[in-house]
């Protein structure tokens, strides 16, 4: 069994494991909490350092599987792949477009494991599409920054970045909710409740008043980064030697 | 024609290509030799695309390497530390490359297995290092290329081994396959090439 086949099986484990966390630990959490977030209630309910690590579990295997996917690609047997595809530029837009349709994937499998498993959730009032368009722009944007960091570092580092950058983000984004950490600390926006797909009661009047960016700007923002990050990975890769 | 324009390659402050200057026709055999670190395998990796010139360009038929095209065409490539999928036999590491640009069928890849006389079932992680080798050359000529690069690609193999290469490459120059051979083989040299290129500290010349 390769590499591929153990991380699909762990990205699974880990969604159900997510799943299951998230039932015992929350009385009434949010319907599909993996993408909307932890509950903001007016008693201010506290969250804990595992919610943070749960909440980013499938993220961390959807890391490590994609982890290596510019690297196959220009070292050994990729080597062999490269030079039939004529095109490094073409190479890169076609490995891009491979992880969107992987995580798609993924994302729907995660959706099926939560709407399966929602008896005694409370359903939210928000948008699922925006919800879980949020969260695919996102985690991609995250993705395409460990393929573009892969070409320039080892593959394990760039991974290690990614994991750090992620759980940072998610930690940052909890303690405040401040603009430029949205716009700088993209990762922690995969949580609706960071990227405003859903505002919490509590947080409406603060939020409509301040000069936060909205949903749309944000996910705008996300996309014209990803965008900038595979062009930079195809000028990197342009002019790099594969050894 | 594959033209080498005053060609460059700096590696971490140490020249490994000093202004070499070639033209390689198809049809023709060049044999390149020259001692461990001479820049044989530099000059193969440059042509491939997969180097990029520090200085001077690589024209592949009237197209230049990294502006024009990323890589050569119908290429054909053995290079050092290249490995097939471990885990399937030969028959599906041929489908699986020639499924890329789908240039090759069932009958081409059955046919490049028996030209290099390779017929096992085996996975190729228990192939040994002839069998592997016999495996690469397969790959290498297996969609007819124009262009055909190998470095040292007599390691590994036997003396039927070395005849069997001997004749593949025989044939695909006859095809009209331009193929440019690294070798510190010397029989190589005198067998089958018809120019053998010298070179040293980074400089090619015809001997």
């Amino acid at each position: 069994m390769n590499r591929n086949n153990y991380s699909k099986i762990l990205i699974v484990l880990s969604i159900v494991f997510q799943n299951c966390y998230f039932h015992v630990r929350n009385n009434e959490p949010y319907q599909y909490i993996f993408a909307v977030g932890f509950r903001i209630n007016e008693e201010s309910e506290t969250v804990l350092p595992l919610d943070i690590l749960a909440i980013c579990l499938p993220v961390i295997f959807f890391i490590f599987y994609f982890s290596g996917w510019y690297t196959d690609y220009v070292e050994g047997y990729g080597r062999l792949l490269i030079i039939r595809n004529y095109s490094r530029t073409r190479m890169i837009l076609n490995q891009c477009c491979r992880m969107a349709v992987h995580l798609i994937l993924f994302q729907l499998i995660i959706t099926a494991v939560y709407h399966w498993h929602q008896q005694g959730f409370t359903p939210f009032s928000g948008s699922l599409l925006q919800i879980e368009t949020g969260y695919f722009i996102t985690i991609y944007v995250l993705l395409l920054f460990q393929f573009f960091l892969e070409t320039w570092m080892p593959v394990q580092i760039a991974s290690l970045i990614t994991n750090l950058y992620l759980i940072s983000s998610v930690i940052l984004q909890e303690q405040t909710v401040s603009g430029w950490v949205k716009l700088v600390f993209i990762p922690g926006n995969f949580i609706g409740t960071h990227n405003y797909a859903l505002i919490p009661a509590v947080l409406k009047t603060d939020i409509e008043n301040s000069a936060l960016p909205g949903y749309p700007a944000l996910m705008l923002f996300e996309i014209a980064v990803g965008v900038l990050l595979i062009i930079f990975a195809i000028a990197v890769c342009r002019k790099k030697d594969i050894l | 024609m594959i033209e080498l324009k005053n060609v460059t390659k700096v590696l971490k402050k140490r020249t490994v290509l000093h202004q070499v200057s070639y033209q390689f026709h198809h049809g023709q055999v060049y044999g390149l030799y020259g001692p461990n670190g001479s820049g044989k395998t530099m000059i193969l990796r440059a042509i491939s695309g997969l180097i990029v010139p520090t200085d001077g360009e690589v024209i592949i038929d009237g197209k230049i390497l990294h502006k024009d095209i990323s890589f050569p065409p119908k290429t054909g490539l053995i290079i050092e530390h290249m490995e097939l999928l471990p885990q399937y036999n030969a028959m599906k590491n041929l489908q699986l490359l020639a499924d890329i640009n789908k240039t090759a069928v069932y009958n081409d890849i059955e046919e490049s297995l028996k030209r290099v006389a390779l017929s096992s079932e085996l996975p190729v992680k228990k192939y040994s290092l002839g069998m592997k080798q016999r495996l690469n050359i397969a790959q290498a000529i297996l969609e007819k290329p124009d262009l055909i690069l190998l470095d040292e690609p007599a390691n590994a193999l036997d003396e039927d081994g070395t005849k069997m290469l001997h004749q593949v490459i025989q044939e695909e120059k006859e095809r009209g396959a331009c193929i440019i051979m690294a070798t510190h083989n010397k029989s190589d040299l005198e067998t089958i090439c018809d120019h053998v290129l010298k070179i040293m500290d980074g400089n090619l010349e015809e001997i």
